[in-house]
């Protein structure tokens, strides 16, 4: 029964640790997003001062 | 829409592996010769089929890639390979659970295992090579090349048993509640991974757009798959 309970136990902790994996990457891809959006924002701003 | 495309699958998917889960532990008999540590058998065979499925996946939209050269064929060719290599792993790690309490020992360099040994060192290859590329058009080109070319360990994997003398089951006789326990089991696990893989591609299509946003806001232009 021990093996039986680390066999399954090994399968389902790789899914979380990838699903964990995967959850850190998207939080980390979403700041990025949010700065680059930002920045585009900024110099479309200063760029439309400037012309104004 | 978002509750179409990505909470709907994830709680039927969700659904489904609790069914098997339940039929695993509970409904499928036990067997007599080895105990209780045989229903590691219908994780085991689950993620092996994920496994191979992988490579195979892998292989098909890096030739896809090749042909059309649309960054999507490569973003889904790199997360079927992530999937399939941790389905592998899993393989082997069951495998040699079942391995120790069946045949007394962790390992032995039988062919099947051999051959899916051989399956988990080419998708670890095929990451190495390409997290050693750094132009993204280089990478996803012998990424592609190497994903065809590592589907030919499929048939060494599924066949190495009926082509080579060795002592993996193939084929055991089972109660028929045994086999709908499988087979619940292998569609299930497929569900799972199968999403896995699709939401680390449109992941991997994500960072492609926000880098080139980043490159695009500092003046540089290049593609990125």
């Amino acid at each position: 029964m021990g093996t039986l309970a680390l066999g399954f136990l090994a399968a389902w902790t790789a899914v979380a640790a990838y699903v964990g994996w995967l959850g850190l990457q998207q939080h980390r891809l979403s700041k990025r997003l949010d700065a680059a959006q930002q920045r585009d924002t900024t110099a479309a701003g200063s760029v439309r001062s400037r012309a104004a | 829409m978002r509750y179409v495309t990505t909470l709907l699958p994830a709680s039927f998917i969700a659904a489904l592996t609790s069914v098997a889960l339940v039929m695993i532990f509970l409904w499928a008999p036990r067997e007599i010769t080895m105990g209780d540590v045989q229903r590691i058998v219908y994780l085991h065979v689950a993620v092996a089929w994920c496994g191979l499925l992988g490579c195979v996946a892998m292989g098909l939209m890096a030739t896809m890639y090749l042909v059309r050269r649309r960054p999507g064929w490569d973003h889904g060719s790199q997360a079927a390979g992530e999937v399939g290599w941790l389905c592998t792993t899993l393989t082997l790690v069951t495998g040699s659970l079942w391995a120790h309490e069946a045949w007394n020992t962790w390992w032995t360099w039988e062919p099947r295992l051999t051959a899916s040994l051989i399956l988990w060192a080419v998708y670890a290859g095929y990451f190495l090579v390409r997290s050693s590329i750094e132009d993204p058009q280089r990478r996803a080109r012998v990424g592609a090349v190497l994903a065809i070319v590592s589907m030919a360990d499929v048939p060494m994997v599924v066949m190495a048993t009926r082509w080579f003398r060795g002592m993996h089951p193939v084929s055991p006789e089972m109660d028929p509640s045994m086999r709908w326990t499988l087979l619940v089991s292998v569609v299930a696990f497929t569900g799972l991974f199968s999403w896995l893989a699709v939401v680390r591609r449109k992941q991997l299509s994500l960072a492609g757009r926000v880098l080139s946003l980043e490159q695009q806001s500092e003046g540089v232009v290049r593609w990125e798959p």
